[in-house]
């Protein structure tokens, strides 16, 4: 599965110079969770989803991904003066095809994939 | 690289080009695009003095600006206090009555586990209501140089933890005063201050200040308040929102879910934003649909984990309890209820009328804040720009609903059943009538500014602190 994942990773660096795999291809997928929740795992999920959402740093919300499998990102705070202040976390969900990982963020089709995280279906 | 390690998406371009910039972003996402005056941006020397002129003009009922929101300032400062961290404090949110000498600077609440909130002597350092004389020796009253203003500030406002300061202070009807000291340690305040369960003949009342919707914190500590009081099974709530100046609409729509539960708010809106007549159905700034905000019944991620269902205390009626600090978010919650026909009681004073919001936006070093959007409730309505007021009220502008015209108390503890507001939501509640307004210290906000003097102003408070809005001068005499 890591092989994979890099070979994917690779490939898109060259083609589109993101480090996160993207794909729209018809895969099938299914909700997937961690098979341990490390902070190796967690480190690469935000490195692809700082690719992913073009930021330099993002914060991820309470989970336990070896038991649920959305993924929630935090907005910026809201700023001082911000009393209405329509922020919103985004989401994203862990799938597999049963091979590899990715993520895909709610409501969307793009697949995003994830190097050197192992998974399971859910 | 910006403050949070993201690259600038821009290029570096004229002044003029900056001021170009300005013009299209106003026309492109103003609330009010129409009515600002068009004026060439090359006959303009800085950016923010034609970011100025990027606003209408247009008045509210009562003579207020109807825009008095429009500002900016530099991004480094703006991303510091998003990125602030726990500040050094004693834990005493403080009003000033008088910034002036003779001053009068009192305690508003304590945050819990706080210096302000510990016992000395059998005795909390500082309550709900206690006057500040003397700060490490200076005559805060009186104090009229700017070297003693500098000391004044410097121990009030501690620059970091571990700083101790000796304090004398007189508490509200003590004939003496005390003298105390405290250290000053690093503290995020707390959303909701405390929570009460408040026994009375005709069932159990839940009582909750929450003082700020801005931290994410704000969603844990809001549902963890509510699944108290379900517990408690309490028949009627009152929310004190007298110092919430707003922050999350995420979560002003999942309390008000929680107060009105499924039966009356599913399928409803609990806000829509309403853009200029360009965007069309679009929301002009993110580029996304404008879609309306239901009332969220579920955890949305902020602190708790997204997608738990909510405790919802399925009530037909919520009493608030408000001052002109109530803002934002906090009328939100007001409007959004009244949107779906939950009775919603107002008693203490008028709301301080923002129904608008925007999305900062950096452009050269410079974050700019302009109107966006108007938050309306499920129909359709969003004009409370001269705030909500309780019916008694002798102000003339505002909006309307059932109530009662309290002042502050600032003689009780919030969360007394004597203190005024609640007690006279709690009297409401029973008979629909109103307390007459003792006369007194309850009147203290009555308290005249004086003219002369070198002021001592409270600083505005930071990113983790009630939000406040350009409507609030620093200097809050007399707005509590």
């Amino acid at each position: 599965m890591r092989s994979k994942s890099h070979r994917c990773a690779l490939m898109t660096a060259v083609v589109l110079g993101s480090a996160a795999c993207q794909t729209t291809a018809q895969v099938s997928v299914r909700a997937a969770l961690l098979l341990d929740d490390n902070q190796r795992a967690i480190k690469a999920i935000q490195s692809t989803l700082e690719a992913v959402l073009k930021q330099g740093r993002v914060s991820l919300g309470p989970s336990d991904l070896t038991r649920d499998s959305v993924i929630t990102v935090l907005p910026p705070p809201p700023g001082p003066y911000e009393g209405n202040s329509p922020a919103m976390p985004r989401y994203f969900e862990l799938v597999t095809d049963g091979k590899l990982c990715f993520l895909r963020e709610r409501g969307a089709r793009e697949l995003h994939a994830l190097a050197g995280v192992n998974c399971r279906a859910q | 690289m910006d403050l949070n390690n993201r690259p600038f998406p821009d290029r570096a371009g004229t002044a003029v080009e900056e001021r170009f910039w300005l013009r299209s972003w106003t026309r492109e996402t103003y609330l009010w695009n129409t009515e600002v005056a068009d004026q060439n941006p090359a006959n303009f020397t800085s950016r923010t003095a034609y970011f100025a002129v990027l606003k209408t003009n247009a008045v509210t009922p009562s003579g207020k600006e109807k825009d008095d929101f429009h500002f900016s300032e530099s991004t480094v400062a703006y991303q510091q206090r998003q990125n602030s961290a726990p500040r050094a404090t004693f834990g005493a949110d403080l009003i000033a009555l008088s910034t002036r000498p003779p001053r009068d600077y009192r305690v508003g609440y304590t945050e819990p586990q706080s210096p302000a909130a510990a016992i000395t002597g059998g005795q909390a350092n500082l309550v709900r209501g206690t006057r500040l004389l003397r700060v490490n020796g200076i005559d805060l009253v009186n104090a009229n140089s700017q070297s003693e203003i500098d000391q004044l500030n410097a121990g009030l406002f501690p620059a970091a933890a571990g700083i101790n300061t000796t304090f004398v202070v007189r508490d509200p009807g003590a004939s003496s005063d005390r003298t105390i000291t405290m250290t000053s340690i690093s503290l995020s305040p707390s959303p909701v201050n405390r929570t009460r369960i408040i026994n009375t003949p005709t069932g159990k009342v839940g009582y909750i200040l929450f003082n700020t919707f801005s931290p994410f914190e704000s969603e844990r500590a809001i549902v963890q308040a509510i699944t108290e009081l379900r517990i408690n099974s309490v028949t009627d709530l009152v929310l004190d929102l007298r110092y919430n100046g707003g922050g999350l609409l995420a979560v002003s729509s999942q309390l008000a879910y929680m107060i009105a539960g499924t039966n009356r708010a599913a399928g409803k809106s609990f806000s829509k934003l309403r853009f200029n007549q360009g965007a069309g159905s679009l929301n002009p700034v993110t580029g996304g649909a404008n879609n309306p905000t239901p009332f969220y019944s579920q955890t949305l991620g902020f602190t708790l984990t997204s997608g738990t269902d909510l405790p919802a205390l399925n009530l037909s009626r919520v009493f608030i309890l408000s001052t002109a600090d109530t803002c934002s978010a906090s009328e939100a919650v007001i409007n959004g209820l009244r949107g779906i026909d939950l009775e919603v009681n107002l008693i203490g004073s008028k709301t301080c009328g923002k129904p608008y919001g925007f999305y900062p936006q950096d452009n050269c070093g410079e974050t700019y804040y302009t109107i966006q959007f108007q938050t309306t409730n499920d129909k359709s309505f969003g004009d409370y720009a001269d705030g909500f007021l309780p019916n008694n009220s002798s102000t003339q502008f505002g909006v309307r609903m059932p109530g009662c015209e309290v002042a502050d108390d600032l003689t009780r503890e919030l969360g007394d059943p004597n203190e005024a507001l609640l007690a006279a939501a709690l009297q409401f509640r029973v008979n629909g009538t109103c307390p007459v307004q003792p006369a007194g210290e309850a009147a203290a906000k009555m308290v005249r500014q004086s003219v002369s003097g070198l002021p001592l102003e409270l600083p505005a408070r930071s990113l983790m602190e009630t939000n406040f809005d350009m409507t609030m001068p620093v200097d809050r005499s007399g707005t509590r």
